[in-house]
């Protein structure tokens, strides 16, 4: 009995036991109800938030930089995509740091590299070296950071302690090409299908470790040879704190870059752990939005670009000047068809190996922005204003003594030729500048100068490109700093008496490349200039489209001169100083220039300006302008240096722009090739090897 | 169930503990499922494979007589630390711990198998002992058993387990009968060697830590804090009523380390919120509950009720630990939430554990008919 006694004792002891043990657990199930309620009811709101914030990350919202393109839509500049393979190292563990937080699987790691090694085209070895490598060189920074947080653990064993930051990433394939990047992006693996034996399923891989960055690079279709119209992208250094941005430096990649980069967006969205963005969770700034660039359409040729630049090469190799520009323009629409600016480099390529004066000289451009004394080739622009103001008929005689006193100085005609009397013809045909300057005195100088300025000399271009040697313009958009000496004569009310001589055969005024072909340009189309044009119309990224339509400026002299004009012009190259210009189909307008500038040992800006066809009632497709700076030699003549190479220029463009024949039999090439027949005929009967512009080359037609 | 009700059985199986069993293991799928979508393994399909071998195990568990465990019992704590030195010697670790031995593609993991498999031995032991554990030595005597193997689990290192195991050394010998005195005095020396160990640094830093960003998680955010701070972001931000079945976003988004496991608990409370938390809590009130009631039917069996608390007391362990580490009132230690954590040496030792209840349900010994 006492033991039964003892088994209900011990009975009733086990019930209390039990109970001890089922209210503890009840209550400790009860603080755990309690604490989800705590953590979930009461704070849930404030966690969910605070949870939000601490993973909230910026958004990359770079602007998409516009497209530039030729008149036929071709791409000039456009943007490639491509991605870096990049592996987070923190991966791999390794003795400097311990409590990795993932390990990859050793064996799907080795897996891993292979797919990317054969996506990419390498070894799986070279991609495990290349870690190893990385590994190796940032064992010091892991250790540390390592030993830095060590230190702060002794200084404060309960405070909060901070991890130096290590760069783990490594990149592991520079710019490889987006598509290529494709199956790093959405990694895809062939598995066998359980379902349907035999048969292999493609199911989605995990890469660990292994990303891709986006990144965009500047493609420039032309290269070198569209350097100074089409600009190039730099990386200015950042200010501190802030992301190294692309900016557009010269041409239209710098005159238009707020309207090719458009303005980046401000987002931000919820990231993981991975950095990557989770979806629907980017909240985009509503006063930053992404507005991606827009794509301008411009009035060059791609095919005209590459023919005026090949030529400018060849020119640049031949004489070796200082620089080259050629301009093809369209007079009736002043569209920009072609810009040649001779040195260059490619945009994309780096300037290290380069002295300052060949970088200098590389990035000027010398068709918008060059100035210089254009010389000769502004004696057609003297004559069509004399005929203009009534002040000379092309009947009028002149008479060149080989000199004028002006002032203190006297001017003479190029070496010293006399050029006895001549028509205004004559003088054209001659470059005779003994005459040009006696019509200009004619003229005057109030008139000449507003003549000149009628013809835009002095006018703003107002085109979207800008050079390394930028043109300071004041507030009557006139150049001012470099030239200032020079130009300021004609920005004067009136030409002073010595000056004006000088200014009507081109020399003490300074103009660009462009002004003068502009000019000529108002000759060939009937006596209008033309605003220049590069830009046709801007295609913005919501695909609303600002046309630019071409723009008259001020009629300049009246279509009666203008055809004047352009006979003579014609006849300059049928049997004057252009006569190695013209070309077989079509009659051609043109004008030689030798400036002789003032640098010891003596150099010259040899030119030739003309337009074809020129015949008249025709309409002119093309003015051309070859302008070289300092050619080396013996050869500097205008006629002989620029002519040539307008020459095969205008042979080109007409087929280029099918254009029909004015001049099927050629009456022209004709005339100028006996023309020449006769001069050296002359030159062996004198044994004068002097330069065409002084010989007595055809008689001067009397033209009533 | 009638296939499990062969006719030498005596009595029928508890099936609400057997439903209960299967819903919360089944629940727990979906959650892995879940926590692993879109990783390079989804832990659901391996459990489910899990489930079916566990199912197994369950099935023999409940086949087997408890009473015949007893002539084993010796062999049975042998091999239990012969497996744990093995594992320390040649073990396959992670992350500075070593605590699986591969048998092939698999991994088997000691420490669960001592979980069960020493329960079956302290019951025995306190059975024999039945006298002796009321007096203090006998109770120390009791303390050594198990300490030793307990003492060999936290070396692995995994504190989790070994605290499990003492955990359960306290409800049984409770349950068998030790004073309160004695416990209280035994807990007490042991507090102190505890302190002492810490200040002799024989406790692991990274287990120290552990304690100390309980108290308070800032104190290494990149750390050990790491798992507590972000756990507790995930499951406060569920809120009331959760963010939605797949919409997690600590969660899939990387920032939960060992979700699949240790902190599979965030899943339910970031997805189903505190309703789905504590729906949780209450399937597992619903099985402790069954456990309980094998316990009182067998307060006559000295050798089934030892043995039933002892599984009772672990699971309850179990869940307390682990789902007060993930909401942050309890130091983070390895101890997986049984039946949904991911891993199969669990899943098979509790369905184990189970079917030992059913077993014990069929087969105790009532006083009367004893």
């Amino acid at each position: 009995m006492a033991k039964i006694g003892k088994n209900r004792r011990h009975s009733a002891n086990f019930k209390v036991r039990t109970q001890v043990i089922a209210g503890t657990f009840c209550g400790l199930f009860l603080s755990l109800g309690c604490r989800l309620a705590y953590l979930q009811i009461l704070h849930g709101e404030t966690i969910r938030e605070e949870a939000r914030k601490g993973r909230l990350g910026k958004v990359d919202m770079t602007a998409r930089r516009g497209s530039i393109y030729d008149r036929h839509e071709i791409a000039l500049a456009t943007n490639e995509v491509l991605g870096d393979v990049v592996f987070n190292c923190s991966l791999i563990p390794s003795e400097e740091k311990d409590g990795a937080r993932f390990i990859p699987h050793q064996k799907d790691f080795a897996l891993d590299v292979k797919y990317i090694a054969e996506k990419l085209g390498v070894s799986p070895e070279s991609i495990t070296q290349q870690i190893t490598k990385h590994l190796a060189k940032i064992a010091p920074a892991i250790a540390k950071a390592k030993a830095d947080l060590e230190r702060q653990k002794q200084a404060n064993p309960n405070g909060k302690w901070r991890s130096l930051p290590v760069p783990y990433q490594l990149i592991v394939a520079k710019d490889v090409a987006w598509e290529k990047t494709e199956p790093i992006r959405n990694p895809v693996e062939e598995v066998a299908d359980k379902s349907n034996p035999g048969a292999l399923k493609k199911e989605k891989k995990l890469l660990e470790g292994f990303n891709v960055v986006e990144k965009t690079r500047r493609l420039y279709a032309m290269g070198e040879e569209a350097l100074h119209v089409i600009g190039r992208l730099n990386t200015p250094e950042p200010k501190p704190g802030e992301q190294p941005k692309e900016r557009g430096v010269m041409g239209l990649e710098q005159g238009l870059e707020e309207v090719l980069h458009g303005s980046d967006g401000k987002a931000s969205a919820e990231l993981d752990n991975l950095k990557r963005v989770f979806l629907n969770t980017i909240k985009i700034d509503e006063k930053h939005p992404k507005r991606d660039g827009s794509n301008i359409y411009t009035t060059i040729d791609q095919e005209i670009q590459h023919l005026v630049m090949s030529e400018a090469q060849r020119l640049q190799a031949d004489f070796h000047p200082k620089g080259v520009s050629i301009v093809v323009l369209d007079p009736y629409t002043g569209d920009l068809l072609g810009l040649a600016s001779t040195p260059t480099i490619d945009p994309t390529a780096p300037q290290s190996g380069m002295t300052a004066d060949e970088r200098e000289a590389a990035l000027t451009d010398r068709c918008a922005t060059y100035l210089l004394e254009p010389g000769s080739v502004l004696k057609t622009l003297t004559i069509a204003a004399g005929l203009e103001l009534g002040k000379i008929t092309p009947g009028d005689t002149y008479f060149c003594s080989g000199g004028l006193v002006v002032g203190n100085k006297t001017i003479h005609c190029d070496a010293g030729k006399k050029h006895k009397l001549l028509t205004i013809l004559g003088i054209l045909q001659h470059s005779c500048n003994i005459g040009s300057a006696q019509i200009g005195q004619h003229i005057g100088g109030v008139d000449l100068r507003m003549m000149f300025e009628k013809f835009g000399i002095c006018d703003n271009l107002e085109l979207p490109i800008t050079s390394k040697r930028r043109m300071e313009r004041d507030e009557q958009g006139r150049f001012s700093p470099e030239s200032r000496r020079l130009s300021k004569k004609i920005d004067q009310k009136t030409l002073t008496s010595a000056d004006l001589p000088r200014v009507s055969f081109g020399h003490s005024v300074m103009t660009t490349p462009i002004h003068v072909a502009l000019a000529y340009g108002a000759i060939a189309n009937g006596g209008a200039l033309m605003k220049p044009r590069l830009v046709t119309k801007i295609v913005a990224a919501d695909g609303s489209v600002t046309e630019i339509k071409p723009i008259k400026v001020r009629d300049v002299v009246s279509p009666k001169v203008s055809e004047e004009v352009t006979e003579m012009l014609r006849a300059v190259v049928s049997g004057g100083t252009g006569r190695r210009s013209a070309i077989t189909g079509y009659q051609v307008a043109g004008k030689t220039g030798t400036a002789r500038k003032h640098t010891t040992p003596v150099t010259y800006t040899s030119s030739f300006v003309g337009f074809a066809p020129a015949s008249p009632n025709v309409k002119t497709r093309a003015v051309i302008l070859v302008m070289v700076d300092e050619p080396q030699g013996v050869l500097t003549h205008g006629g002989d240096v620029a002519g040539p190479a307008f020459c095969k220029i205008a042979k080109k463009v007409m087929e280029i722009e099918r254009v029909s024949k004015d001049d099927p039999n050629s009456t022209q090439l004709a005339m100028a090739k006996k023309s020449i027949n006769n001069s050296e005929k002359k030159q062996v009967a004198r044994g004068d090897d002097a330069g065409d512009d002084n010989d007595e080359v055809v008689k001067p037609r009397r033209r009533q | 169930m009638t296939m499990l009700t062969p006719n030498n059985l005596r009595r029928g199986i508890d099936v609400p503990l057997v439903l209960i069993t299967y819903a919360t293991t089944l629940f727990g799928i979906l959650m892995l499922y879940s926590a692993t979508l879109g990783d390079r393994v989804n832990y659901a399909k391996s459990q489910v494979i899990w489930l079916v071998i566990a199912s197994v195990a369950l099935i023999v568990g409940s086949l087997i007589d408890y009473n015949r465990y007893g002539r084993w019992t010796r062999h049975l704590y042998w091999l239990n630390i012969g497996l744990l030195v093995f594992v320390k010697l040649k073990g396959h670790g992670a992350k500075g711990a070593v605590r699986w031995i591969k048998f092939g593609a698999f991994q088997f993991q000691p420490s669960e198998f001592a979980k069960v498999g020493l329960i079956i031995c302290l019951a025995y032991y306190l059975v024999q002992r039945r006298d002796e554990i009321r007096k203090f030595w006998g109770l120390v005597r009791s303390f050594f058993y198990i300490a030793i193997p307990a003492a060999i689990i936290v070396e692995q290192p995994d504190l989790g387990t070994g605290l499990v195991v003492m955990v359960v050394w306290l409800g049984m010998v409770f349950v068998a009968g030790a004073k309160g005195k004695h416990l209280a005095i035994l807990l007490l020396s042991v507090s102190l060697l505890f302190g002492v160990a810490w200040r002799l640094n024989v406790i692991k830093d990274y287990q120290k830590m552990r304690v100390i960003v309980l108290f308070d998680p800032e104190a290494d955010k990149d750390g050990a804090g790491y798992h507590v701070a972000q756990a507790r972001i995930a499951i406060g931000s569920g809120g009331t009523w959760g963010k939605g079945y797949l919409k997690s976003q600590s969660v899939r988004g990387g920032f939960i380390p060992e979700k699949q496991t240790d902190f599979i608990y965030t899943t339910i409370g970031e997805e189903l919120g505190f309703f789905g938390g504590l729906f949780v809590l209450f399937l597992y009130l619903i099985l402790l509950w069954r456990g309980g009631t094998v316990i009182i039917a067998a307060y006559e069996d000295e050798l089934g009720k030892l043995m039933a608390t002892g599984i009772v007391t672990m699971l309850a362990f179990h869940i307390v630990v682990n789902v007060g580490m993930n909401i942050g009132i309890m130091p983070v230690t390895g101890v997986p939430l049984p039946l949904i954590s991911a891993g199969g040496s669990n899943l098979i030792l509790i369905f184990f554990a189970i079917g030992i209840l059913q077993s014990i349900i069929k087969n105790r010994r009532d006083l009367i008919f004893g």
